[in-house]
């Protein structure tokens, strides 16, 4: 054999060097979702640990962790000594759904209620107005920038679209709250007492001028409305 | 022969590498530095930019107090060590509480992990809102929460654990192959409780009380999942969007001891809020909005027995990874554990229902999934102290449609 061909042969060696090292590394990366008993194996992990720690304060964590982990493979164990078998329509199990009443519709018009958050933001909303704006059902929110100091917001959110928006409001004088809704405009009060009024079609607040000449605005464009997802399962 | 005797060589190198680097026991790593001192400035806490560019295994198991004994560097080859994120579930901020609602969105999540061979364990979280209460004049305070606006109105206990028990046997019903699911069933910390008052210490009993119902509605939850054989494939937990802004420590503190003190602490609960305004590298004296410190959120993320950390992971600039990371760091130096991350939580597509996730200054708020669960990924494996190779679940908020 050429002396010249004998220098892959290292090569191959050094490709399954690189290879003997990869596959610990992969095999961490598997993630434990795609195992069975992650409780018992987390659980056995925190043990391992608990040894080595000396702080009072992690150490009882831990032993509560462990705690709850084993108590989870219990109830595991108890599911599968009932042994219960899915039905063969995948809503058989669906209750009944609750009559319109009882469920979760609010009614149209200014809405109070105790100081609220909106997650992912931070407006702390004070009171809400729901109804038809410009074409558009909205909702709009009157409160607070908890980041801004005394600046007060007004959200508006369409139903099932992304034409919402934030506005603050043009001076930082406290939280607003929504009194009254005329023909798409909202009036609004701040800590001060004064009056602001909010154009929701145009989605921006008026200036004295602009509310006095009570003259339509330009008008945002409507946004697509997401399309809910279909409902599995017929109501009964 | 010299040729064969190399490649030999370079082979026994590499399985003796390869052993050193497997998956070694805690109790094998090295010394617990559990009385490190808090450091000011920690080079490994602030890894250059050239960091990222290194292959490091770790152990699969928590390095107490310190970094794994075995390291193996490999210059520029950290992309085969950052594995995909796994598969995003649907979170949600629950605005219909009919059981018969949540049972269609268990469906759904079930026929969509279905469809999806790597989507066998995954975690989703119903977002009830606000701690409440409501008290009839001669009748009991009744517990629950204050949902989220626009349906804004109280629900009891009772109606949070029928639209749980709803949605899994929804999933239930429609899961296949060996799929699983936790479920997280989710308040926050913001507001008085019903207590009606801004009063810390008024809001503290309150907060004392509700995590003491909060935990044992989660835990009757848990118990009928188990009796009706649903807990083969549902795990319940507890779950609270924990953020700094929403109500001092002691508030926070006092519903997180009691939800601990429920049943032995036995069903945890995820942490899945933000560390808003947290330092991004050691800063021992921070002190927070409403008077929060690391310690405070330490014990509401990790240190309570029932907490496991679940971050929210929004901002496209990667901060709310790195704060996380800090938080880990500083458990991992002040009380000798990093913390134990379950997963990322992003909102992108509450921001395409909603909008309102983009500032002035182009930042955004709307991480796609996977990138929020890579951030919080890359940021724990830049330290030692901090690393964590398994990730496990990815989740996306969105408003439940009415």
């Amino acid at each position: 054999m050429p002396r010249r061909k004998r220098f892959w042969i290292p090569l191959v060696f050094a490709a399954l060097a690189l290879a003997a090292l990869a596959v610990p590394v992969l095999a961490q990366q598997a993630g434990p979702g795609r195992l069975e008993g992650w409780a018992a194996r987390k659980a056995a992990e925190l043990e391992a640990a608990l040894p080595q720690v000396r702080d009072r304060a992690m150490a009882d964590s831990l032993e509560g962790k462990v705690a709850a982990l084993r108590y989870q493979e219990s109830l595991e164990a108890t599911a599968a000594a009932v042994g219960a078998v899915p039905p063969e329509d995948p809503c058989a199990l669906m209750p009944t759904p609750l009559p319109a009443a009882k469920a979760d519709a609010r009614p149209d018009g200014i809405l109070e209620g105790p100081l609220a958050v909106m997650p992912g933001t931070s407006v702390e909303v004070h009171n809400q107005w729901t109804g038809q704006a410009g074409g558009i059902r909205l909702t709009a929110f009157a409160g607070l920038r908890l980041d801004l100091p005394g600046q007060g917001v007004v959200v508006v959110w369409e139903d099932n679209s992304a034409g919402g928006g934030e506005y603050l409001a043009p001076q930082a004088t406290g939280a607003l709250k929504i009194v009254a809704e005329r023909q798409g405009r909202l009036e609004l009060v701040d800590e001060q007492g004064s009056i602001l009024f909010f154009d929701l079609p145009a989605r921006q607040f008026l200036t004295p001028a602009e509310a006095q000449a009570k003259s339509a605005l330009p008008t945002v464009i409507p946004q697509p409305t997401f399309t809910p997802a279909p409902q599995l399962c017929p109501v009964r | 022969m010299l040729i064969m005797r190399t490649s030999i060589l370079l082979l026994l190198t590499a399985v003796i590498l390869g052993l050193a680097i497997a998956p070694v026991p805690a109790h094998a790593e090295a010394p617990v530095q559990t009385e490190t001192p808090i450091q000011t400035e920690s080079p490994s806490a602030t890894p250059s930019p050239g960091a990222s560019a290194t292959l490091e295994t770790a152990p699969t198991g928590l390095a107490a107090g310190g970094p794994a004994r075995f390291t193996l560097y490999i210059p520029a080859a950290s992309s085969l060590v950052i594995p995909p994120a796994p598969p995003a579930s649907t979170t949600y901020y629950v605005l219909n509480t009919d059981p018969a609602a949540l049972y269609q969105l268990g469906c759904q999540q079930a026929q969509a992990d279905a469809a999806r061979p790597e989507a066998d364990d995954m975690l989703v979280i119903l977002d009830f809102g606000q701690g409440y209460s409501e008290k009839e004049e001669g009748k009991e305070r009744v517990w629950g929460t204050w949902l989220f606006s626009p349906a804004w109105r109280f629900i009891s206990m009772d109606t949070i654990a029928a639209a749980a028990r709803g949605y899994i046997q929804g999933y239930w019903a429609c899961a296949k192959g060996g799929d699983r699911l936790t479920l997280g069933i989710g308040t926050n910390n913001y507001g008085g409780y019903g207590s009606d008052s801004k009063d810390p210490e008024v809001r503290e009993a309150f907060a004392s009380e509700h995590g003491r119902r909060w935990a044992q509605m989660v835990a009757s939850v848990a118990s009928w999942s188990a009796s009706s054989g649903y807990a083969t494939r549902v795990t319940v937990v507890g779950a609270n969007d924990i953020e700094l802004s929403w109500n001092p420590p002691n508030v926070t503190r006092a519903w997180v001891a009691s939800y601990t003190a429920v049943n032995g602490s036995r069903i945890p609960y995820y942490n899945f809020g933000a560390c808003e305004g947290c330092p991004t590298v050691p800063y021992p004296t921070w002190k927070g909005v409403n008077g929060w410190t690391q310690e405070d959120v330490w014990y509401a993320a990790w240190g309570a027995a029932a907490a496991w950390p679940l971050p929210e992971i929004y901002l496209n600039t990667g901060i709310h990874a790195r704060q996380w990371q800090q938080m880990s760091w500083y458990s991992a130096t002040r009380h000798g554990l990093r913390m134990d991350f379950v997963g990322a939580m992003t909102q992108q597509v509450a921001c395409q229902q909603r909008g309102g996730c983009t500032f002035s200054n182009g930042q955004r708020m709307d991480n796609p999934p996977d990138v929020g669960w890579r951030q919080l990924y890359e940021a724990l494996f830049k330290d030692p102290l901090t690393r964590q190779t398994k990730l496990r679940w990815s989740t996306d908020i969105r408003w439940m449609n009415r």
